[in-house]
């Protein structure tokens, strides 16, 4: 390790000696993009686990608006068959 | 008038004649209801991500139009009848209500222009360059396939306000 270290900015101390984790960024603010598009099936993918189910703001980082727009492009794909409702996982 | 979206899901292995009788039926009633096609796509045939109506997979259709208030409702009667017809779907078109939003913040730029005009000028010099970026980053991390789409789409939203400008 370099001698020179630099504290993450967000990177807090918790009380109890557990670290914070930083607070991700919504992709969709980052890369400013105004409306998610129920068309695009490979973005959506990205936000649904391999059971189907839409992966939480929690995981993915987004914020409140954007993950509102993305559960409603993801229903909205489901009823055109694009994106599945559930999925099968074998293991 | 409102610019809605309609997509239909029709049989994979389904004529080329019945498509377009099915594209031609669409576009009667739209006109019938005092609308207009904007852009007829063909996504083609796609895998279902689950089974639908005992298949596998089908041909979609993607019509975009301007149309009246009553347009959905005529649509959706005319999709129930029709047995070739396995899902549709008509929304209100998104792209327009941004297309809008963007204008009025490009209106509210151009009225700041004469309070600082010097800086106005540099106001807009990054207006400008603001979507190529925008455009890259996304490049960067949508798959191919969803490249064109969503660049397509930028795009669109790009030349419209530019249009309007022209207008004014």
């Amino acid at each position: 390790m370099a001698a020179y270290y630099k504290k993450p900015m967000n990177k807090k101390r918790h009380p109890f000696g557990m670290d914070v984790r930083r607070r991700k960024i919504c992709r969709f603010c980052e890369n400013k993009i105004d409306f998610i598009d129920y068309k695009d099936e490979r973005l959506l993918r990205r936000f649904v686990n391999d059971r189907g189910k839409i992966i939480g703001r929690r995981i993915t980082g987004n914020c409140a608006k954007h993950q509102r727009e993305l559960t409603r492009a993801i229903k909205r794909a489901r009823q055109l068959g694009l994106v599945p409702y559930t999925a099968e996982v074998f293991d | 008038m409102k610019q809605y979206e309609t997509t239909i899901v029709l049989d994979a292995g389904v004529e080329e004649s019945l498509i377009e009788s099915e594209i031609e039926k669409i576009n009667q009633i739209i006109k019938e209801n005092g609308g207009k096609i904007a852009d007829v796509e063909r996504w083609g045939v796609r895998r279902f991500a689950y089974e639908l109506k005992k298949r596998h997979q089908g041909y979609y259709i993607h019509i975009r139009f301007l149309g009246s208030g009553s347009t959905p409702d005529k649509l959706v009667r005319h999709y129930r009848m029709d047995e070739n017809i396995l899902r549709f779907m008509t929304v209100v078109s998104q792209i327009e209500a941004v297309e809008a939003k963007t204008i009025e913040k490009e209106d509210s730029v151009e009225e700041s222009v004469p309070e600082a005009e010097i800086d106005g000028s540099e106001v807009k010099a990054t207006a400008d360059t603001e979507p190529i970026t925008e455009e890259k980053e996304i490049a960067d991390e949508a798959p191919p396939s969803a490249q064109d789409n969503e660049a397509g789409e930028t795009i669109e939203s790009e030349t419209k306000p530019s249009e309007e400008e022209t207008k004014e």
